[in-house]
């Protein structure tokens, strides 16, 4: 891993952070920044992977992989965009549902990386369950849509420790010579 | 190619080429320098950095993936190890893409017999140095020395051709500790990562070391190839390697007046031809032992070891104005040479992939501090 992803690991954890303050401080209003946030991130690294996908990955084997990523992020973003009238329960089920899907995508990758013999897995895997756990754990709670808002708050902090843990980890490389 | 090939397969080549034993051993000795001479070795005998021709996989998993690390990264790979083949290639695609494709590494380039040329009359250290990437031309050409998803990616399509004509798929893993396994066809290779510049990306790291094996044939879809198959075959292209060598060392020697790419010296070769033929068609993954016995018997002497501190006594304990005498300093020189006409050539293809590069006027010195050595010598 180089500095640079290193350094966008502890600034993706420092926004978690952020945001997560910016709702325990205000359980009912807070969601509606974060939910900016998250969409103005969507639509960064979807509008990147597009351009990517035309300028290179489109003459790449199995390039259109980044394309129905960079569509996905895009389609995902705009959504967000669209929830400003959303009565506030939904809102955060869906931030919860988002937080519950990058669970599913961690423990996919985990299976990958067992697979391939990484000793990485433990760790993602902990984290899509932690993650999953929370999710599921939050429709106990759902009529109380402020407690809702503190068990987000409770998965963006666990991902923000992740995130620095990854970040402070140190990866093994292929070596090529 | 590893240090079976770069140390004592050289070795052999140039004793085949008619150099003495003590001169084939430093050339073998400088072409597997190659590989070990990091910044954390120059440092450790405070020599020029530039001077680096391979990065350890302590300074990979540190390196900065911004413009400068990459540009760094690209001098030492694309020089030393990928030497890029056609840098004025058209190809349709973006700029982007076009300077990517353009340092895909291949035989029998220009670059590649730039790099011999440059080398006669430097020394056995220059001459060892241009045996290492020339080798490497034929080990791993189809990829690119820099960090690139859209050329360096391989896929699950990846099949080893073995000696009967069956197939088998080869299994990649992500286990940096385990031992490649040719027997089950199990291979590390480093994990598949989306983005352009990971170093996961860099050379053929997607496919491991499998590539780096004389016995490999194979057939895989590389990334840019268009869905276009490339069948590899390792055991002809080391043997063409190793005549190629010859060939060259010979003009090295100033045994022939001119390079020329695309010549074997295959008469060399026909006394030993077939054992030659068997350590490269056998399945393992260190042939050393093999090519030493070669090598004691073409020449009568036992073949050392490879030492990495051999001669960093004599560097270290050289005056200021004695380095660049040393066999040390001559290796360096030989690398900054290499360098900097590798970077002139991709800056001039319009690329900025490996840094800038100024020509010197002869008169006031401009660009990085290190490459004055080569206006004084």
């Amino acid at each position: 891993m180089g500095k640079m992803k290193r350094f966008e690991l502890i600034l993706k954890a420092v926004l978690m952070i952020l945001a997560g303050i910016i709702i325990v401080a205000d359980p009912e209003n807070g969601y509606q920044i974060v939910t900016a946030i998250l969409c103005l991130s969507l639509l960064i690294y979807g509008i990147r992977m597009l351009i990517y996908y035309l300028t290179m990955a489109r003459h790449m084997v199995g390039g259109r992989l980044i394309l129905f990523v960079a569509v996905i992020e895009l389609d995902f973003a705009l959504f967000t965009m669209t929830l400003s009238d959303v009565p506030k329960l939904y809102v955060v089920l869906y931030l919860l549902a988002i937080n519950a899907l990058s669970g599913v995508i961690e423990i996919l990758r985990s299976l990958e990386s067992r697979r391939g013999g990484a000793s990485t897995w433990k760790l993602n895997m902990t984290h899509g369950i932690i993650n999953i756990a929370i999710a599921v754990m939050s429709l106990v709670f759902i009529k109380n849509t402020n407690m809702l808002s503190y068990m987000y708050c409770l998965g963006l902090f666990y991902s923000a420790a992740i995130n620095v843990i990854r970040a402070l980890r140190r990866t093994a490389i292929v070596y090529v010579a | 190619m590893q240090k079976d090939f770069h140390y004592y397969a050289t070795y052999c080549a140039a004793y085949l080429a008619g150099w003495s034993h003590d001169d084939s051993l430093k050339i073998a000795y400088s072409a597997q320098l190659v590989d070990l001479c990091s910044v954390t070795f120059l440092r450790s005998i405070k020599a020029p950095l530039q001077a680096a021709t391979t990065q350890s996989q302590l300074e990979l998993a540190d390196a900065m993936t911004d413009i400068v690390g990459l540009q760094d990264i690209t001098r030492i790979w694309a020089s030393f190890h990928f030497l890029p083949y056609d840098l004025n290639a058209d190809i349709k695609g973006s700029k982007l893409y076009r300077n990517k494709y353009r340092l895909i590494c291949n035989v029998n380039g220009e670059p590649a017999a730039e790099t011999v040329r440059i080398a006669r009359d430097h020394g056995t250290q220059a001459a060892g140095l241009a045996m290492h990437v020339l080798a490497d031309t034929w080990a791993h050409r189809f990829f690119a020395g820099t960090p690139s998803l859209v050329i360096n990616n391989t896929n699950q399509h990846f099949y080893e051709i073995m000696p009967d004509g069956s197939e088998r798929q080869i299994k990649f893993r992500h286990s940096a500790s385990a031992a490649d396994d040719p027997v089950q066809g199990l291979y590390t290779s480093s994990i598949l990562q989306y983005n352009e510049n990971s170093i996961m990306n860099l050379g053929h790291g997607r496919a491991g070391h499998f590539p780096d094996y004389s016995f490999a044939k194979y057939r895989y879809l590389p990334a840019w190839g268009d869905y276009e198959e490339i069948i590899k075959d390792n055991p002809a292209d080391y043997l063409n390697s190793f005549c190629q060598m010859i060939y060259a060392l010979k003009y090295l020697r100033g045994d022939i007046k001119d390079f020329e790419t695309d010549r074997y010296d295959r008469d060399a070769i026909i006394p030993v031809e077939n054992e030659i033929n068997a350590i490269l068609n056998k399945r393992q993954t260190d042939a050393c032992d093999d090519w030493a016995a070669l090598g004691k018997k073409l020449s009568g002497h036992d073949i050392e070891d490879h030492d990495l501190n051999r001669y960093t006594d004599e560097y270290i304990n050289a005056g200021e104005d004695e380095k660049d005498d040393t066999y040390l300093g001559k290796f360096i020189l030989a690398a900054l040479k290499q360098k900097s006409m590798v970077t002139n050539r991709i800056f001039r293809s319009g690329s900025r992939l490996a840094g800038y590069s100024v020509d010197y006027n002869g008169q006031k010195f401009k660009g990085i501090r290190d490459y004055k050595k080569l206006t004084e010598k």
